[in-house]
Formats: C-alpha cells, sequence, structure tokens
C-alpha cells in the first residue's frame, strides 16, 4: 500500500505571481541561482503532485520532482519567457514520468486479486473524516494507476492544472486531436474499471 | 471499448468544449439512447469524483528544497572531473599539433642550413656581416633562407593536416573554457 502523502489545498495564481514568476527565470538563465531557488520553491507542490500521480508513489514521486528541477536547471537555455514557466517545469515533468513509467517492470492488478476487504461494504460504525479522505484518495490513485502512461499524463493534466487541450498538447508534443481521444479513453477505462471493482461513486451533477 | 461520435462527445461536454448546437443535440440522443445514457452516467461520475480529487495537491515532505540542492552539488562534483579530463585532452591536442607543427619547420630549417654549413658558406656570410652588417644583400640572403625553409615545410601535406587540426581543437578549447568560466562563476554563486 502507497504510504499517504500531505496534501494541500490548490492556491489560485494572480498575473502578478506569474509575473514574478516570469523575473525568476529571466534571472535565472543570466546565473542568478537565488532565482532558481525561488522556483523551485513556488514550483516544488505542482511538479510534486503531477509526478505522485503520475508514479503513485511518494518516494518515486520525491526523485521524480528532484530530478525534474535538476533538468529545468540544465536547460534553463531553452525555457522561452513568453511560455508559462508552470507549462515548462510541468511538461518536462510529465515526459520524465511518462519515460519511466515506460521503463519499469509493473504489474497489472486486477481489482479481483486485491485484498476483498477493500471492497466489501463496511458494516463496522463509521470511520473519522481523515479516514474517508485517505481512503477516497487511494481509491482515486488506484484508479489512475490503470491508466497507461499517455492517458494518465494528459487527465492529470486536465483536472489538477486546469489545463486547455491546446495546453496538454503543446506539454505532452502532441496534436489536440491525441488529447481529445487520450481524455476521452481514459474516461471510459476509468468507468469500467470502477464498476467492475463495484465502487460508490458520487452521483453525477 | 464502445466509441462512436457520440460516446466520444460526452467526454467533449464534460470539459465545456462543444458548442450549445452541439449540446443540444447530444441531449437530445441522449434522450433517445440507453447505452449512451449509461456511458455519460458512468464519465459523469469519475468527472465528479476527479474534480472533487484535485482540489488539493500532494505536497512532498518539508525540506524538498534543501535535498535539491543538496543534488545538484552531487550532480556538479560528479560532472567536474569529466569536464577537466576533456579539458585537459582538448589542451594538449592543440599543444602536441603546434610543437609538431615547430618541429617540422625547424628540421626544414636545419637540413637547409646544415648543407649551407658544409659548405662553408657560413663563414665567408659572417665576414661579410661584421663587414657590411647593414647591407641588404645579406638581409636578402637570410629572409631567403627562411623563405625556402618555409617552401619545402609547405609543401607537406601532413603540414595543412596538422594545422586545420590544430585550429580545430584549439576552438573547441577556447568553447569550452567559456563554457566552464560560465559554469564556475554559477557554481561558485550557488554554493557561496
Amino acid at each position: 500500500m502507497t504510504p499517504s502523502v500531505a496534501t494541500e489545498s490548490k492556491t489560485q495564481i494572480t498575473p502578478e505571481m506569474r509575473q514574478q514568476e516570469q523575473a525568476w527565470a529571466v534571472a535565472a538563465q543570466q546565473g542568478d541561482s537565488r532565482a532558481f531557488m525561488q522556483i523551485v520553491d513556488a514550483f516544488q507542490r505542482p511538479v510534486y503532485n503531477l509526478c505522485y500521480r503520475m508514479l503513485g508513489d511518494g518516494a518515486e514521486a520525491e526523485d521524480a520532482a528532484q530530478d525534474t528541477f535538476l533538468r529545468a536547471y540544465s536547460n534553463l537555455n531553452s525555457y522561452d519567457p513568453n511560455q508559462k514557466l508552470s507549462s515548462w517545469l510541468l511538461s518536462i515533468a510529465s515526459h520524465y514520468c511518462i519515460d519511466r513509467l515506460r521503463k519499469q517492470r509493473y504489474q497489472f492488478v486486477s481489482w479481483d486479486e486485491l485484498p476483498p476487504w477493500r471492497w466489501l461494504p463496511d458494516t463496522a460504525p463509521q470511520p473519522e473524516e481523515a479516514t474517508l479522505k485517505h481512503e477516497a484518495r487511494e481509491t482515486l490513485q488506484g484508479l489512475l494507476d490503470e491508466l497507461p502512461a499517455d492517458y494518465r499524463a494528459a487527465t492529470v493534466l486536465r483536472y489538477w492544472y486546469d489545463m486547455s487541450y491546446d495546453e496538454i498538447a503543446s506539454a505532452l508534443d502532441t496534436s489536440v486531436s491525441a488529447i481529445k481521444s487520450r481524455l476521452f479513453r481514459a474516461r471510459q477505462m476509468l468507468a469500467e474499471a470502477a464498476q467492475q471493482a463495484e465502487l460508490q461513486l458520487p452521483a453525477g451533477d | 471499448m464502445m466509441k462512436d461520435a457520440f460516446t466520444e462527445k460526452i467526454s467533449l461536454w464534460l470539459d465545456n468544449e462543444l458548442s450549445p448546437a452541439e449540446v443540444i443535440e447530444l441531449k437530445s440522443h441522449l434522450e433517445r439512447c440507453p447505452a449512451c445514457r449509461q456511458a455519460h452516467q458512468a464519465m459523469q461520475q469519475v468527472h465528479t469524483l476527479f474534480l472533487a480529487a484535485a482540489a488539493t495537491l500532494a505536497a512532498p515532505s518539508p525540506g524538498f528544497g534543501h535535498r535539491f540542492e543538496l543534488r545538484l552539488a552531487q550532480r556538479r562534483a560528479v560532472k567536474g572531473w569529466q569536464i577537466w579530463l576533456a579539458v585537459a585532452g582538448l589542451m594538449l591536442g592543440p599543444l602536441f599539433f603546434i610543437g609538431g607543427l615547430a618541429v617540422m619547420g625547424g628540421l626544414s630549417l636545419l637540413n637547409l642550413s646544415s648543407a649551407w654549413l658544409d659548405a662553408g658558406i657560413f663563414y665567408q656570410w659572417l665576414t661579410e656581416f661584421i663587414d657590411s652588417a647593414a647591407s641588404l644583400r645579406v638581409l636578402l640572403n637570410l629572409a631567403g633562407l627562411l623563405l625556402k625553409a618555409a617552401y619545402v615545410t609547405i609543401q607537406e601535406p601532413l603540414f595543412w593536416v596538422c594545422v586545420l587540426v590544430a585550429l580545430v581543437m584549439m576552438a573547441l578549447w577556447v568553447r569550452v573554457m567559456q563554457t566552464i568560466s560560465q559554469r564556475s562563476i554559477s557554481t561558485a554563486k550557488f554554493i557561496f
């Protein structure tokens, strides 16, 4: 079982914050190491979150996030200041995680092979809210782990980072039509997986 | 896995990517098609689950920035010796070829000068030089000697190969030294 990781609420990025981030990026390109550390502090959560959603493990996500920033540092000269810094970093993280997943030998675990206690109706007294939230995260990550790397990346970028189809296509170096197809197939796979496991999903709006 | 034009549009609808007219068309279809309606319900439930979950970001454990600084410093230490090895090779390369040019040119000069000494011309030259040091003829003879040595050297094909390789090596060396000096400044700023 994956150890639970801390979570934090998403913060809205204001135009002023975005300008500050661009300024750090330009300064870092000119050799200002403190500016790059500001970037690491500002983006460690979004980058780590993407790595965690992609890889499903806290330790691997830490490793992947660290390597993402190393790659960004080594390739600062390739960053275009007209591009969003967050998009650039998330693109590096996405490609890194996709490559890592493809190299890994991982087993698909069907819902039938999971311990039955995970899916049987709980007749015990209601658990605390924190435990409920933890189980919900585990369910969500279990669903995400079912997806192929490309579909998973598109799903994570769409839901957690509110990226448009154009932005996702740019981040993953593919076309908008490919992204549309990936998101559609990902949703179908997730729905089928949830149905097979007889998960209690929230009612749709 | 079922896929048709309408089920794909359900996914686009969830992302607000359909025009109003397309939404009306899709809703009308869902009223008539139980399979698509079921697909819509299933995808909508997953969509709602993910929207709720996406309100929070997984966060690294405290000290992420500090761990990154250590990792970066380690990466630089590993790459440092590789860079110095490459620099040493690039420095020795041009030195070797420039030295080779000097040796080849010097040998050509010695070949001519040794013939000149054997003929006893050297002593005649010395006498004339002492008698008339400012003599233009003596200076021209000396210049002629140097030109002859150069002429012999440049006729060797290997000479031009050495020149070309030396120029390439020196250009690479300059480029590497520029990169190292820039990175050294960055590293010094980063560490100190």
